[in-house]
């Protein structure tokens, strides 16, 4: 076990070396099936006639066109246009929402909704309450995944008609509610399996029973770590920093379409955030054979002291899905420098990579639904 | 101490600490709901006759409201409600009943607990039962034999650990 934002969570699983394990976990998770624990993820309920209106304003991406079932990534912004936090937002019914956010961040989110639910809203028409304690989320991902729900029998429709990607389905578990969500943090079709706390230890039990007949095992947050990076996947305060701005990690649509008001906008369309030396997010290419680059390592130009940082490694692993190093970075102009090399500078040593779109592995999403 | 070397949480029922001043004991079966906006609206749909309880009020025998603001209060149940989820008429019900946990301290020290714990002045009470104890969110009421608390199911194993050092 090891704390991720304040919670403990597996790490990894067995007592082997640790890397060996890690390695192990996130290979078996994409070539067959894998159980990882999202219990912590914020859960977080906007309820009443004005959760749509309220929904919107605190989030970059409207939420509001969700129809009820389905489910929407995106992005939320301090005042300053900086992205504070990123989760997917289910559509429960008209007059009801569920905010997913970081593990770490849930009690930040409930303080923001709560006070623009005060400040901007009629505060008798929505109100907000964390659920998150209350629901155990076990995540089955990968190609098999899908057999393996199936395994357990829960009484749902798994086929991608009744429940596509990006979109829920609910049903009964030990006679309590059971939520089924179709979301992905992996890149691989993913059904997150939400039951109340003391309904988890079995239902984890029954997941754990079937993941051997499809070849598959437990998985840690470490390996999750590796194949979010491979497919590009942020972590908030990892993969950005104080300045990044949403169009900065590629997401500029709802700045360029949204006429309405949310909250950030007005400092997404300041000189700043539009400086052309802005730091974007980008991954980073070293040679084969190569070890990974060191999270926190330079992006640099010039020698001496004339030597300047141009950006910086945020995430960095061995993927043995690809068999060679995935690495993340905040690079300045990085978006519009693709296939340049560039000189990367750590504790005294230089090493070279190469400027490439974030995402390594099944840039055209096939994975998710395979 | 390595950063993955953990002892297994206790258990969210049963008996967490025993000393020779005082115990705690988690208590087990509640019904627990979040309820927001017209609180009198609410109560008279899920629980009738249910009273609101204060900071340090007098927690009856049946249901009753801790209440958390001026329009949100944690209903507690014998039992689980079984009430659906989402917004009603000017309401809104949200299920929690595994999502917190009551923990009960009982015994002679059970006071100087309590004053270890808050630096509220519960003598003066307050509409709200929500203070920081233990450096916790938690609601506050007082017991035939000492006080409840409830808390955030995921924060028991810090408060127990607090209550062993009491």
């Amino acid at each position: 076990m090891r704390e991720y934002g304040g919670w403990l969570r597996p790490a990894w699983y067995g007592p082997d070396d640790p890397d060996l394990a890690i390695q192990a976990e996130a290979r078996r998770a994409r070539d067959t099936v894998a159980l990882f624990d999202g219990s912590s993820l914020g859960k977080i309920e906007v309820i009443g006639p004005d959760a749509p209106a309220l929904v919107d304003f605190h989030s970059y991406n409207r939420l509001s066109t969700l129809r009820p079932g389905k489910i929407r990534y995106g992005f939320i912004l301090s005042e300053t246009g900086i992205v504070d936090d990123d989760g997917v937002t289910l559509r429960l019914a008209d007059d009801r929402f569920l905010v997913s956010c970081s593990s770490g961040h849930t009690d930040a989110v409930v303080t923001r909704l709560e006070l623009w639910r005060q400040d901007r809203f009629d505060p008798r028409r929505v109100f907000i309450h964390d659920g998150t304690a209350q629901w155990a989320t076990l995540t089955v991902t990968g190609p098999r995944s899908r057999d393996c729900v199936a395994a357990l029998d829960l009484g749902v429709a798994l086929d991608d008609e009744s429940l596509p990607h990006m979109a829920f389905t609910t049903g009964t578990y030990e006679d309590a509610p059971l939520r089924i969500a179709r979301v992905s943090f992996t890149g691989d079709r993913s059904y997150e399996l939400s039951v109340s706390l003391s309904r988890a230890k079995t239902l984890r039990a029954k997941i754990v029973a079937a993941l051997p007949a499809f070849g598959g095992g437990l998985m840690g947050s470490e390996a999750l770590m590796i194949l979010r990076a491979e497919k590009g996947y942020i972590i908030v305060g990892k993969d950005t920093d104080g300045a990044t701005m949403p169009h900065d990690l590629g997401v500029s649509a709802p700045r360029a379409q949204r006429k309405d008001e949310y909250i950030g906008k007005r400092s997404l369309f300041l000189p700043v955030a539009q400086d052309p030396g802005r730091k974007q997010l980008v991954r980073l290419e070293v040679g084969a054979g190569e070890a990974p680059l060191p999270t926190g390592a330079h992006a640099v130009e010039g020698e001496g002291k004339e030597r300047r940082s141009r950006g910086y490694v945020t995430s960095s692993y061995f993927s043995p899905t690809l068999g060679r190093p995935v690495a993340l970075g905040l690079i300045a102009d990085g978006a519009s420098r693709m296939g340049e090399s560039l000189a990367v500078y750590h504790l005294g040593a230089e090493r070279r990579a190469r400027i490439a779109p974030a995402v390594a592995l099944d840039p055209q999403g096939k994975r998710l639904h395979a | 101490m390595r950063e993955t070397d953990w002892a297994p949480a206790r258990r969210a029922e049963g008996t967490l600490v025993a000393k020779p001043g005082f115990s705690a004991r988690a208590l087990g079966g509640l019904g627990q709901t979040l309820v927001s906006g017209d609180l009198d609206a609410a109560f008279a749909g899920l629980a009738p006759g249910a009273p609101f309880v204060g900071l340090y009020g007098l927690v009856p025998e049946g249901a009753h409201a801790l209440r958390i603001a001026r329009d949100r209060a944690l209903l507690v149940t014998p039992a689980p409600l079984r009430a659906s989820d989402g917004w009603r008429e000017g309401f809104c019900a949200t299920t929690v009943d595994d999502g917190w946990v009551a923990i009960e301290v009982e015994g002679k020290g059970a006071s100087l607990v309590l004053m270890q714990g808050t630096a509220a002045d519960l003598s003066a009470g307050s509409p709200s039962a929500a203070v920081l104890f233990a450096g916790r969110r938690c609601l506050i009421a007082r017991t035939e034999r000492g006080f409840r608390l409830h808390v955030e199911a995921p924060w028991i194993e810090a408060l127990a650990t607090w209550l062993d050092g009491a």
